[in-house]
C-alpha cells in the first residue's frame, strides 16, 4: 500500500515536472501559430491557427530573418570545427607529451576559465575594431576558436584512453601527428560529440558578444536579432514568438539526436 | 577546478621510465606544435585583453576620442565605494546567486536521481528535462514575458486559485525573483546531466553490498551516493555561482537594456555594459570587471576550502 | 618522416594565419561618390519615406549613391560603438538629448562653412529645434523633423460616459476618474520626464535653470509631480503600461484598456497597424486651468555629419536636400512628424487639419535636451517619479532631492 503511495507520488513528480519544462515551449508555439488580433485570447480553436506568422518573419522585408538564421549557422559551423581541433590538439598534448612550461600552460588554461568574459569585453573590443573586424564573420569567430572548457574535458578524456594503442602505431612507423589524427581522434568520438554540443549550442544561444560585435542588421545572429525584434515588434508577439521557436527547434532537433552520445561523452571524460 | 581523484596511472610521470617510454613523452617540438593554436589564441584574445583591461582601470578613457584620456591612479577603485548604482547591482547579484544556487543543485540532483532510477520512457524525460538548456536565453526570455504578462496564461493560472496577477517579469517587486524562477527553469537541466554522468560512475556492487548489510534506499543515498558525488556537487556548486555572478542576458533581454523598473533587475555585468557602451567610461567598466573578478575568485577559493581535499587537482 | 612532420607544421601554420588574417570587416567610411545615412525607423512607414528621399536625390545628383544602414538596437549605443571604431556612415540622425555630449567630443563635422557655401539659412527652421545642434554659433546638425506631445481620447468612451475632451487638470482629473472602470484606466502613461515635464511646466516648474543646471527639486515641480502621481495613487485613474499588461501607453491605447495616452505623432501609424477601427480624437494637452501658460515636449532629430566623412560636399548635399522643402514635402505627405521649417509647417496644417494640436504645442514646447547631463538627467528625474509612483519613495519632495543630489555629483 505505501510502495503504491509512494509510486504514485513518484510518477506525479517525474510527470509534473516534465509539463513543467514542456509547457512554456508548447504554449509559445501555440501562440506563435495564432493571428495577430488573437494574441490575448487564451484559447483560439485550432482551426485559425495559421503559419502567416512563420512566413512573415522569413519573407518580411524590414528585417533580414533568413540572414540571421545563415550567419548563425555559418558562425556556429566554423567556431564549433575550430574548437574540435584546436581543443584536441591542445588537451592531447596536455594529457601525453612532456614540454617545458607544460604545467604552466595547464594551470593558465584554468586560470582563465575563472576570469569572467566581460572583463575583457571592453579591450576585445577595441582590439577587434582597431582589426576592422567589428561586424564581421572573422570578429564572430576567431576570438571563439579556442576554448578552456573544451581543452580542459579533452584532457580529461585523453588521460582515460590506454596508451597501448598509440605506443604500437608509433612502433609501426607512424608520426605522432599521425598518429594523433588516425588512432587517438576516431577513439574519441564521444567526447567530441559531447564537446561538439557544448560549443555548438553555446554559441547558437550566444547573446552578449555577437551583441556587442555586430552593428548592421546583416550581421546579426540569431539571438541579436530576436532582441531587436522583441524591441522593436514588443505588441506582435505571435512573429516574436514564432521567431523564438525558429531559434529553439532546431537545436532541439540536433540535441535529440546526438543525446545519447552525449550524456556517454560526459560520463566517460571524467568530467566529474 | 578539475575534480577527479585519479588513480596512479593517470598521475603525472615525475620519473618518466627509461628507454622507448621517454622518447615517446618528451617532445617539446611537438608539444609546442600541439599546443600553439591554443597559445597564439589565448594569448591575442585573453591575456592581452586581460592585461590591456587591467590598464585601462587606471585610465579615465575616452573611447570615441581617445586623446582625451588620461592616468587617474585607483579612482576609478574608489568610486566603487561610492556608487549607489553599483551597489544596487552588487545586492542584486548576491541575492539572485544565493536564490538560485541552492534551487538549481539540489533539484539538479533529485532530476537525476530521478532519470537514472527505472523509469519507463527514462528518455523521454531526459530530453525533456534538458530542453530548456540547449534554448537560448533570449528565445525563453521572450517566452516567460508573454507566459508572464498581466494577462497571460500564469495569471489566467492564478485566478483560478484567486492570486490577484500583475505584470511579474516587469514588476518592481516581483521581476528579480521571476527572472530567478525563469533562470533555474533554463539551468537545471545542464547540472543534472553531469549528476546524471556521476551517478552512472558510481559502482552498482556498493550498493549491493550495502543492501546486503540491510541499509535501505535513503541510508544508502546518504552513505554511499552524496560522499561519492562530492567532486561532482564540488564542480556544479562552482559553475552555478560563476553563472549566477555573471548574468546579463535574461536581465539585458527584459528590462531592454536598462535594469528596471527603479534599477530592481540591474546586476552587476549589466551595469557594467552600460557604464562600458552607453557612457562609454571604459576604464570604470574595466574596475567594475576586475571587481566581479576578484569577487569569482574569492567564492570558488572559499568553496573550495568548504568541500575539501578531494577536490584538488 | 621528419619531412613530413616539417610539412604538416607548416601546413598548420599557413592554416593558422589564413584563419587570422582572412574575412576582415567590410570597408570604411565612403569611397568616391559613395554615402552612408544611419538611420533608426520607428516603423517600415518611416523607412519608406527615407528610401524615396533618397531615390529623389539620387535622380538630382546621379554621380552620387547613398546607401541607408538601419540601426535596430539602442542606437544610440550602437552609433557610439560604431564612431569608437571608426565605421560611422557619413551622415545619421541624432535626437537632441545625446547632441551636446558629442559636439563636445568633436565627432560631428561642424556646418557652418557649408551652409554659407550653399546659401542654406538657418533662421528658416524652428528656432528650438536648430539652436538643439548649436554650440557656440556653430551648427552642427539640421532638423530633420520633429515631434510634441498631444492628448489622444477614445471617443466611443468619451461619448458613453458623456464627457468632453479635458482642457484643463481638474477635468483630466474628472475624466479620468469616470474613464477608469472594469479594469481599464482613464490614462496610461509612463511615470518618466518625457511624460511629466508638461506638468512641471504648466505649474510654472522647470527643471534647469538659465545656466542649464538641474533644478529638479523646485517647489512648483514638486506640486506637479504631486498631482501627476495622485492620479495613480489616490484615484487609481492612470496605470503605468507594463503593469497594464502592454509593453507600452500607445499599445494600451490601442487595446481600448485606457481611454487617453499623452503621446506624439508615431501613434497615428501605430493605431493604423494594430487596431484600424478605431474611433480616435487629438487635443491639445490639458493645461492648469483655463487660459494658463500651457507646456508641452519637443522630441527632434536632426541630421548630422561624421567628422570622418570622406566625401564631406556629398554629405552635405545629402542633408541639404533632406531638410529642404522639397525633401520635407515627404515629411509633410506622411504625416508622421512635423516638419522643422517655418514655412512647411502651415502646409501641413492644411494638409491635415486633425493634427493641428501638434503644431500648437510647438509654440509652448521646452527641447527634451538637458545640456552636458544627457541620458543621465532624464534617468534620475524619470527615477524619481517613478520610485513615487510604485510606491517605493512617499515624498515626492524627497525624491526629487535625491534625483537633484545625484546628478549634482
Amino acid at each position: 500500500m505505501w510502495n503504491r503511495l509512494l509510486r504514485l507520488l513518484f510518477y506525479t513528480v517525474v510527470v509534473g515536472y516534465a509539463c513543467l519544462t514542456l509547457g512554456p515551449f508548447l504554449w509559445s508555439t501555440f501562440t506563435s501559430l495564432k493571428a495577430t488580433p488573437d494574441i490575448n485570447q487564451l484559447w483560439v480553436p485550432l482551426s485559425d491557427l495559421t503559419f502567416a506568422n512563420y512566413v512573415n518573419i522569413v519573407f518580411s522585408d524590414q528585417y533580414p530573418f533568413a540572414r540571421w538564421f545563415l550567419n548563425s549557422i555559418v558562425v556556429g559551423l566554423i567556431v564549433t570545427v575550430g574548437n574540435l581541433v584546436f581543443n584536441s590538439m591542445a588537451g592531447y598534448a596536455l594529457a601525453r607529451i612532456q614540454f617545458p612550461g607544460r604545467t604552466l600552460l595547464f594551470m593558465t588554461i584554468l586560470a582563465v576559465m575563472m576570469v569572467p568574459g566581460q572583463v575583457i569585453l571592453v579591450p576585445t573590443y577595441i582590439l577587434l575594431s582597431n582589426l576592422n573586424w567589428i561586424d564581421s564573420y572573422a570578429g564572430l569567430t576567431v576570438p571563439f576558436l579556442v576554448q578552456s572548457f573544451g581543452i580542459f574535458l579533452m584532457r580529461q578524456f585523453f588521460l582515460s584512453v590506454p596508451r597501448e594503442l598509440e605506443e604500437a602505431a608509433f612502433l609501426d612507423g607512424l608520426s605522432r601527428w599521425g598518429t594523433f589524427w588516425r588512432i587517438v581522434m576516431p577513439l574519441a568520438k564521444p567526447a567530441l560529440a559531447a564537446q561538439t554540443i557544448f560549443i555548438f549550442m553555446g554559441n547558437w544561444n550566444s547573446f552578449m558578444w555577437p551583441n556587442l560585435l555586430t552593428s548592421s542588421d546583416a550581421m546579426y545572429t540569431l539571438p541579436v536579432g530576436l532582441n531587436t525584434l522583441y524591441g522593436e515588434y514588443d505588441a506582435f508577439w505571435n512573429n516574436i514568438l514564432a521567431g523564438a521557436m525558429f531559434m529553439t527547434i532546431p537545436v532541439i532537433i540536433v540535441f535529440i539526436i546526438f543525446q545519447r552520445q552525449f550524456i556517454k561523452g560526459i560520463s566517460t571524460t571524467g568530467l566529474k | 577546478m578539475a575534480t577527479t581523484t585519479s588513480p596512479p596511472k593517470q598521475q603525472r610521470q615525475r620519473s618518466p621510465k627509461a628507454g622507448r617510454g621517454q622518447k615517446w613523452t618528451r617532445d617539446p617540438m611537438m608539444g609546442y606544435l600541439f599546443t600553439l593554436p591554443v597559445i597564439v589564441s589565448l594569448s591575442v584574445f585573453l591575456i592581452g585583453p586581460i592585461i590591456y583591461a587591467f590598464y585601462l582601470s587606471f585610465q579615465q578613457f575616452t573611447f570615441l576620442n581617445p586623446d582625451l584620456s588620461q592616468f587617474v591612479g585607483l579612482d576609478n577603485y574608489t568610486r566603487l565605494l561610492t556608487d549607489e548604482r553599483f551597489h544596487t547591482a552588487l545586492k542584486n547579484t548576491s541575492f539572485y546567486s544565493l536564490g538560485v544556487v541552492p534551487v538549481q543543485v539540489s533539484l539538479a540532483l533529485l532530476l537525476a536521481l530521478i532519470v537514472n532510477s527505472k523509469i519507463r520512457g527514462k528518455t523521454f524525460f531526459r530530453v525533456a528535462y534538458f530542453l530548456p538548456t540547449v534554448t537560448s536565453t533570449v528565445a525563453v526570455s521572450v517566452m516567460f514575458l508573454f507566459l508572464f504578462k498581466r494577462d497571460g496564461l500564469v495569471n489566467a493560472f492564478l485566478s483560478l486559485l484567486g492570486v490577484e496577477g500583475r505584470s511579474w517579469m516587469l514588476d518592481v517587486d516581483f521581476a528579480l525573483p521571476s527572472i530567478m524562477l525563469m533562470a533555474v527553469w533554463t539551468t537545471v537541466g545542464q547540472f543534472m546531466v553531469i549528476y546524471l554522468a556521476g551517478l552512472q560512475d558510481i559502482p552498482a556492487d556498493l550498493y549491493e553490498a550495502a543492501e546486503v548489510d540491510g541499509a535501505g534506499p535513503l541510508r544508502q543515498f546518504w552513505h554511499i551516493t552524496l560522499p561519492l558525488l562530492k567532486p561532482t556537487t564540488f564542480f556544479i556548486v562552482v559553475m552555478s555561482v560563476i553563472g549566477t555572478f555573471q548574468v546579463f542576458d535574461q536581465m539585458y533581454v527584459i528590462s531592454k537594456g536598462a535594469g528596471g523598473p527603479l534599477d530592481s533587475t540591474l546586476t552587476v555585468v549589466l551595469y557594467l555594459y552600460n557604464v562600458a557602451f552607453q557612457d562609454f567610461e571604459m576604464g570604470y567598466a574595466s574596475a567594475i570587471a576586475f571587481f566581479l573578478f576578484a569577487v569569482i575568485l574569492i567564492l570558488t577559493l572559499i568553496q573550495r576550502n568548504f568541500f575539501g581535499e578531494e577536490t584538488r587537482m | 618522416m621528419r619531412r613530413t612532420r616539417v610539412f604538416s607544421m607548416l601546413a598548420l601554420l599557413c592554416g593558422l594565419s589564413l584563419l587570422v588574417t582572412a574575412c576582415g570587416g567590410g570597408s570604411n567610411v565612403g569611397d568616391n561618390g559613395e554615402i552612408r545615412i544611419g538611420a533608426q525607423f520607428s516603423s517600415p512607414a518611416e523607412r519608406k519615406i527615407l528610401e524615396e528621399q533618397i531615390k529623389e536625390f539620387e535622380n538630382e545628383n546621379p554621380d552620387i549613391k547613398v546607401s541607408i544602414q538601419a540601426i535596430t538596437d539602442d542606437y544610440l549605443k550602437e552609433m557610439q560603438t560604431l564612431i569608437g571604431a571608426k565605421r560611422e556612415p557619413d551622415v545619421f540622425y541624432l535626437e537632441g538629448m545625446p547632441a551636446p555630449d558629442m559636439i563636445k567630443l568633436g565627432v560631428l563635422e561642424p556646418l557652418n562653412d557649408y551652409l554659407e557655401k550653399s546659401g542654406v539659412d538657418p533662421a528658416d527652421f524652428e528656432d528650438a529645434l536648430i539652436e538643439a545642434y548649436t554650440e557656440d554659433e556653430q551648427v552642427y546638425g539640421l532638423p530633420k523633423d520633429y515631434n510634441t506631445l498631444a492628448l489622444f481620447y477614445n471617443k466611443k468612451m468619451f461619448k458613453e460616459a458623456g464627457l468632453e475632451p479635458p482642457t484643463t487638470w481638474d477635468e483630466l482629473r474628472e475624466a479620468a476618474k469616470k474613464l477608469s472602470k472594469d479594469g481599464r484606466k482613464g490614462l496610461a502613461i509612463n511615470p518618466e520626464l518625457a511624460r511629466y515635464q508638461p506638468f512641471v511646466y504648466q505649474n510654472g516648474g522647470a527643471v534647469l535653470d538659465e545656466d542649464g543646471n538641474a533644478t529638479l527639486d523646485r517647489k512648483e515641480n514638486g506640486e506637479a509631480v504631486q498631482f501627476f502621481a495622485d492620479l495613480f495613487l489616490k484615484d487609481k485613474s492612470a496605470g503605468v503600461p507594463n503593469d497594464m499588461g502592454v509593453e507600452w501607453a500607445g499599445d494600451a491605447f490601442a487595446e481600448e484598456k485606457a481611454a487617453m495616452v499623452y503621446e506624439g505623432g508615431w501613434m497615428i501609424p501605430f493605431i493604423k497597424e494594430k487596431a484600424p477601427d478605431l474611433d480616435y480624437g487629438i487635443v491639445e494637452l490639458p493645461a492648469k486651468e483655463k487660459g494658463a501658460e500651457n507646456g508641452n515636449l519637443a522630441f527632434t532629430v536632426a541630421y548630422v555629419m561624421s567628422k570622418n566623412s570622406r566625401n564631406k560636399d556629398a554629405s552635405f548635399k545629402l542633408i541639404e536636400f533632406l531638410t529642404s522643402d522639397k525633401g520635407q514635402q515627404y515629411v509633410v505627405d506622411s504625416g508622421l512628424a512635423l516638419p522643422s521649417r517655418k514655412v512647411m509647417g502651415e502646409k501641413f496644417v492644411e494638409q491635415y487639419p486633425e493634427r493641428e494640436p501638434f503644431v500648437k504645442g510647438a509654440a509652448y514646447a521646452q527641447p527634451f535636451q538637458y545640456g552636458d547631463y544627457g541620458n543621465k538627467f532624464a534617468d534620475e528625474a524619470s527615477k524619481a517619479a517613478e520610485s513615487v509612483v510604485l510606491g517605493k519613495e512617499k515624498s515626492v519632495a524627497n525624491a526629487l532631492k535625491k534625483a537633484q543630489q545625484n546628478l549634482e555629483k
